[in-house]
Parts: structure tokens; sequence; C-alpha cells
């Protein structure tokens, strides 16, 4: 049914980058280009986000006085609360001109513009989780550390990050479930080409390509499908695959953050 | 109120254990504790000595994952009869069925002073109020009564709309007293109450709780000699659950007890 | 007189270039909040003012107003609003105070944390297959809102719980000591105490419901539909309706011509209401924690 032939075959289904629902003569349903499409813009949205989070977190938790921390942290809240079609138009208008001219090309909407935008809604979440795992480390280590005449660097990079790795890794985690289910800012920041961002030719990440997500794709070819088609139950079945990618690193991320919270 | 029955003791525990899952907090402990008179109990922690309070006035049927085994009458009234070990919270089945209404015939006052967060009035009426006065002249004579008799009355009545939470621990104690005695105990259980007020307020309490002995039986769990010398006519020594002595108070403090252990215990608390 | 050797120069230099660039980590975080709704209220300035939410659009949305866009976003979050708000509290209540610890009740606990995780996509395709379709309600304003209310109740529940948890355990027992029973206690003692927390959460869920594009596109959400500006009986329960979020998304990406400046002052009305309801509920949130009571 799915291939022209009779029967399902999920390993095509996931493995194909023939994505042609709409085609009258030989529909295919291949979502390896979505998958790669979602991988790409989360993985560089995570690479991107995680070290100014950690950066913030560590700055709000270790060098920041109270006052300043209860500002940062509403700063952080509205930050989060920016609806997610606000962050796709940013990556629609601002941000697509802001990649066309520094990088010279003609269509913005791309991995990047995805990246950057998501990079910025999965902040918050970072932020706020790490900086919960850095509160979390006894006073003690650092009392011990400056007995030893550490300074605060020396403190964090060898006492506070490895005490604090198992949160961290939670944030982390949370982040990426965050990106990878987000859909209506990719959706308009990524543009709409089913495209493999990966191939042999240099720079091999071509994160100037637009690509289209598991999420995008969704949203967009919903409403023009006939109710009951093959094409509808494809797109249902993409859900199902998005719920259990998220619902595994969910889970993962509860069970890491219940082990911090027995310490 | 419960007709009061001939038996001199006014409560009687027979075997009683009880465990925390698979940890055993007290084992088969029986007891006589006499009417009308303060009647103390001292131990180490972890004894049991709260445990045996918490299934006093039921309220281990609220504690996850507790057992009971064995009996405990007031007025010959089986609070608790279970013969084989049943979970805590099925107690309802095995003993008293009212327990709110029960629980009211008991006063417990805990270590640690708790005002609750509303008015010291309200304070007062919250037990009254539970269960079903609503008259105001009669809230009113209740909460002033139960301040005096917990000896707190002058200090707050010009400011009976004060939050409970915002009193001076030894208030909050005395407060604690007086909603115990708001719905009129037959028992008032005291879980060492002295240990985070000052001795002035100590010293008003016990003074308080010579008066009240005539009215109710008291149960006084401590670890001071001396108030257990000027309060308590019995004492028990409880240890890893189990009653090791009960006698005249002189007797257990005088360091001649018939159980070397409990030699040993007073001998380490006058240190 | 104590000078300072190479050494800790160094150490102090490394100090000093640690905490800046932890600073400039920050500051990447506080600019672009900035700098986003500086660049949309500069773009918008030619069509902002009262008349662009309250009138209706015209010309096909390459002028006039918002307002079916405005009061379809209210009605929806409205609606998701009652059905959320007392479910989920009242689960609250049960999860935290009754429940006992077995098996079900961590089933249930961890049913509920997982679908604070969904994909708002993944949501919108249940809200189709359950309400829309299954339910037969059609595309509606009561199909969005159920979709809307199952998206924010896990979330109402978390924050809920955790209100419940803040109340000390010692006022609970203080008040099964004189023979109240638990719901007399959670009436008179824990939920008083804890309203304050409950509505913030509430409200901060509002307002996540309010800026949701997904689960209201295929559920009730629609492109287009003839409304009078300032027209507050526009829609009832079954009507589809227009939504701030779906109108910002649609004129932005499928109505060719629409003048630049009413994408962003659409974009605007939305972030606007979005972070102003949002600021006060932390400001209350702060207000009362200052205020606490014991």
């Amino acid at each position: 049914m799915l291939f022209g032939e009779g029967g399902f075959d999920l390993i095509k289904f996931l493995t194909s980058p023939e994505w042609y629902p709409s085609s009258n003569s030989n529909p295919r349903y291949g979502i390896l280009a979505l998958i790669l499409g979602t991988a790409s813009v989360s993985c560089l949205a995570v690479l991107i986000s995680v070290p100014f989070g950690l950066g913030a977190a560590i700055f709000i938790s270790e060098f920041c006085g109270p006052k300043l921390k209860e500002g940062l942290k509403i700063v952080i809240e509205l930050l989060a609360a920016i609806p997610s079609v606000v962050w796709g138009f940013i990556g629609l208008t601002l941000m697509k001109g802001i990649i066309e001219s520094v990088f010279g090309v003609p269509f913005g909407l791309t991995v990047l513009n995805g990246a950057i935008i998501l990079a910025l809604m999965c902040l918050p979440i970072i932020v706020s989780i790490s900086e919960d795992a850095l509160r979390a480390v006894p006073d003690s280590y650092r009392e011990a550390a400056q007995g030893l005449g550490a300074t605060r660097w020396q403190l964090i990079y060898r006492v506070l990050l490895p005490a604090a790795k198992n949160g961290l890794l939670a944030a982390v985690l949370l982040g990426v479930g965050r990106a990878v289910g987000e859909t209506m800012a990719v959706l308009m920041a990524t543009g709409h080409a089913v495209n493999i961002p990966i191939d042999g030719t240099p720079p091999y990440f071509h994160a100037l390509d637009s690509v289209r997500t598991l999420t995008a794709t969704i949203a967009a070819e919903l409403g023009e499908t006939a109710q009951g088609s093959p094409h509808y139950r494809v797109l249902f079945l993409i859900g199902i695959f998005l719920f259990c990618i998220t619902f595994t690193i969910n889970l993962v991320a509860d069970l890491v953050v219940r082990g911090i919270r027995k310490e | 109120m419960v007709a009061t029955s001939q038996n001199p003791s006014k409560i009687r525990i027979e075997n009683l254990g009880v465990s925390y899952g698979a940890d055993p907090a007290l084992r088969s402990l029986t007891m006589d504790i006499p009417r009308n008179e303060v009647f103390g109990i001292i131990g180490p922690a972890q004894s049991g000595k709260t445990t045996l309070l918490k299934t006093l006035n039921r309220t281990i049927d609220l504690v996850p994952e507790s057992s009971v085994k064995g009996s405990v009458y007031i007025d010959d009234e089986a609070v608790v009869d279970a013969p084989e070990p049943v979970p805590a919270k099925s107690l309802t089945r095995h003993g008293l069925r009212d327990v709110c209404g029960y629980r009211r015939r008991i006063g417990m006052v805990a270590p640690l002073p708790v005002g609750l967060p509303m008015t010291i009035y309200d304070n007062v009426a919250f037990a009254p109020r539970q269960a079903g006065v609503k008259e105001r002249g009669q809230l009113d004579e209740i909460v002033e009564r139960c301040l005096t008799q917990a000896a707190l009355w002058d200090e707050v009545k010009d400011r009976l709309t004060t939050l409970g939470t915002k009193l001076s621990g030894g208030q909050q104690q005395r407060l604690t007293i007086a909603r115990a005695l708001s719905h009129e105990p037959e028992v008032l259980c005291l879980d060492e109450f002295s240990i985070a007020i000052d001795p002035v307020t100590t010293m008003r309490i016990e003074d308080v709780l010579r008066e009240l002995q005539s009215e109710m039986t008291i149960i006084l769990v401590t670890n001071l000699v001396q108030q257990a010398r000027r309060l308590a006519r019995q004492t028990a020594f409880i240890l890893n659950g189990e009653l090791v002595e009960l006698d005249d108070t002189e007797a257990i403090f005088s360091g001649e007890a018939n159980d070397p252990r409990t030699n040993e215990f007073v001998s380490g608390i006058f240190g | 007189m104590f000078q300072e050797t190479q050494h800790v120069k160094r150490k102090k230099r490394a100090e000093r270039t640690a905490q800046g660039v932890f600073l400039g980590m920050t500051l990447c975080m506080v600019l672009p909040l900035i700098a986003v709704v500086g660049f949309l209220i500069y773009k918008a300035s030619p069509v902002l003012s009262i008349d662009f939410i309250m009138d209706a659009p015209e010309r096909g949305m390459r002028a006039g107003g918002i307002w079916p866009a405005f009061w379809g976003t209210v009605c929806l979050v409205f609606f998701s609003v009652i059905i959320a708000a007392p479910v989920g509290v009242l689960a609250a209540v049960y999860l935290h105070e009754y429940a006992p610890e077995n098996w079900f009740t961590r089933m249930v606990n961890l049913a509920v944390f997982n679908l604070a995780g969904v994909p708002s996509i993944v949501h919108a395709l249940f809200g189709l297959g359950a309400f829309v379709l299954f339910a037969g309600l059609g595309k509606s304003i009561l199909a969005a809102s159920l979709t809307l209310a199952i998206m924010t109740f896990p979330v109402i529940i978390e924050s809920t719980k955790e209100s419940l948890a803040a109340v000390p355990r010692s006022f609970r027992e203080a008040c099964w000591n004189v023979g109240a029973t638990r719901w007399q206690t959670i009436r008179g003692v824990v939920l008083p105490n804890s309203t304050s927390g409950i509505l913030t959460g509430i409200i901060l869920e509002v307002c996540r419901a309010a800026g949701e594009t997904a689960p209201i596109m295929f559920t009730g959400a629609v492109f287009f539909k003839a409304v009078q500006g300032g027209d507050v009986f526009a829609y009832g329960p079954m009507d589809q309706c227009m939504a701030l979020s779906m109108h910002l998304h649609t004129i932005s990406t499928q109505v060719p011509g629409v003048p630049e400046a009413i994408p962003f002052a659409t974009a605007v009305v939305l972030l606007g209401t979005v972070l102003v309801v949002n600021a006060t509920a932390i400001v209350l949130r702060v207000i009362i924690r200052t205020r606490k009571k014991w």
C-alpha cells in the first residue's frame, strides 16, 4: 500500500528519503529526509544553546547578587513565555534578513535560521534546570574548595560541574526534547524543502540549506489531505513516531532528575 | 462524653505491636495507664514513644506502610482490636470506626509548637467548628476558657486577630494546648512539649497540667528528670519498643530500679 | 606591603575573564528578548492603535484590524480554562493529599509528567482524532478548547501539587490531632494557603494556551470568518473561530501583498498580551512570597 506494493514496510518508511505523498501515480512515504531535517535543526540548536545556557546558569548561580538573580529569573520566564508562532515570525523576518546579509545566500530560511530560533527557545529550560542542578550542590563543596584557595573558575570547573553533571545532563535532554517537538517556529523558519542537508560535498553539513522537519510536515500537510487517505494515515503515523521519541527523551530525563532529587 | 467505668485504669494496652514496613517500632507492649493523674513515659530517641501516642489517638492510620497488632482499650472500649497484624489504614475495621470523633477525646501536643496560619481565635475555634459548633457566643466562651486554662488568655486577649504563626514559640505551644483543650478531651498527651520553649513558659505549663489532672488523664512523654519527678506519680521506661519497667517515679529515678537497663538509662540522663 | 605575585595576578585575571565570559553568555539571553520586542514594536508602529484590535479585517486582511482573531483567542482561552483548571486542581489535590503510594498512583504521576512533554502537533493530532472526529464535535471552539485543556492541564497539576507541598506537614498533623477529617484540613488550612500559588500556575498556563497555534489549527481555528469589529457575541461554542496565533501564521506565510506593518502589529498584540499577563503573574508571585504567613 505504501510503496506501490501490498503491505506496509516500516524499514522503508523510516529509511527512504523519497517523500512524495501527493503523487498520483507513485506515492512514496519515506521520512528519512524529514528525520534528518528534525535531527539537523535540533542538534545544531542544542549545540548553540547548551554552552550559552550553561554559562548563563553558572553566572546566575555563582556570580550574582540576589536582586540581580531575581531579575534574571524574570527575564528567563519572559523569554520562555514568547509563543512559538512569534518566534517563527522572527525567523521569517528578522533572522532571514540577518542570514541573507551575513552569509550572502539568496534564501534565508535555512537550518541555521531554525537552529538559532530554536536555541533561543530552548535557553530558558536549559538555564533553569542547570541552575537548579548547580544550586543543589551542597555549600560544603564550595567552602571546601575556597578553603584550599581555589579561584571561582577552578571551583566551577573542577568541583561544581562534575558534582552537578546529572542535573546538567537532564537539562540538555529536556532541551533536546523541546527542540524536537517544536512545530510552528521551525515550520516558518526552515523553509519548505524536503531535503537532506548532509552529503558528500564540503562542508558536509549544509546549514544554509532549507529543510523540513517531522513536526512541520504534519502541520503543513494535514490541512490539505483527504480524511482517511493513506497520506492522512501516514501523517498520524509520523505523529506516533514523534510521540515515541519525545516520550523516551522525557522518560530518561525524568530518571536522571529523580536521581539528583534523591541525593 | 463517654460514661466512665469503675476501672482504675483509664487506658489498657495489651500486646501492642506497631511496625513501619519491616521495622518494628513497638513490640508487644502491655501497660495500664491510671486515670486522672499525670503518667510519665521516658526513653531514648527512636524507642517508640511517639508511635505509642500516635496509636492512642489513631493518627497511626495516616502513616503510610504502617501495621498494627494488639489491643488498646479506653474505659473498656476497644480503640484498637487486632489479634493479627493489619495495615494501619484499615484500623476502622479493627477498632473504633468514627475516628475523627474519637480523636477529639484525645488531646495531643507535639514537641515543636505549631500555630496554625489563622487568627488566634480561629486556632482555638477550629476544632469546635469542625465538630458543628456554630453559634458565636458559644465559640467565644470556648476560646476564652481554653486560652485561660492554657495560661495564654491574659497575653493575647486584646489581639485575638493576630495570626497564630506570629506568636513566640512559648506562646504557640500554649496555643497548641488551648487547641487541644478546645474539644474537651478525656486524655491529654504531651510529647516532649518543652524541648523548644523557654523555662519560664515550661513552668507555667507544668502548673496548668497540675490543675488539669483532676479533670483528665495526662500522659507526659519527657526526658527531663526533674519534670517527671515534679508531675508524674508513675513513670514507664520504654526501650526499643518494649516496656522495660513501670513503677513509681521516685523508684525509677532512684538508681536502684528493678531492671539494670533502667538504671543505666537514668544515670545517662543525669550525665 | 604585601606585593601580589605574578601567580596571584594571573589567577585574578583568569577570574575576571571567567566572570566576563559568563556575563556575556547571560547577556545573550537578555539582549534577544529586548531586541525581539523592540524590533517588533518598531516595525508595527505605523498601524498599532486601539482601533487595530477593535476593527475587523478588510480587503482580504490587507487592511483593517484583527478583532475576530483577538476575540477568538479570548474565547478559546476562556473555554479551555474553565475545563482544565477545576479538573487539574482537583486531580492535584487527590494526587497529593489522598492518593496511597501504590503502582497506580505512580503510573498516574508518570502519565501526567509525560503528557506535559508531548509536542504541540501531537496534541493537535489527538484533538483532531478524539474530539473533532470520534466525539463528533466537528471543527469547533469546543473541540479546540478541549485540545488546549488537555495540553495545559498536566502543567496545572504539577504547579498545584507544588503549591500544596509548600504548606508544611506540621499544619496538617495539627489539624488531624484535633479530629479534623482530611477534607476539613484541606479546606480549612491547605487550600487557603496555596490558592495564590495555584492561581499563578493557572494564569501562566493560560498564557501558553493563548499563544499556541498547532493544537487549534485543525480543531477549530480557521483562516477567515466574517465578524463585525468589536462584536463580543461573534462566536458560540460550536462555531469555528479565528485566533491571533493562527492569524499571524496565515498572514505572514499565506496571504500575498499584506503591508508589512500588519503582521508585525499582530505579533505585537499577541506577544504584548502574553508578556503583560505573564509579568503580572510573576510580580504577584513575588509580592505574595514576601507577605508569607509563616
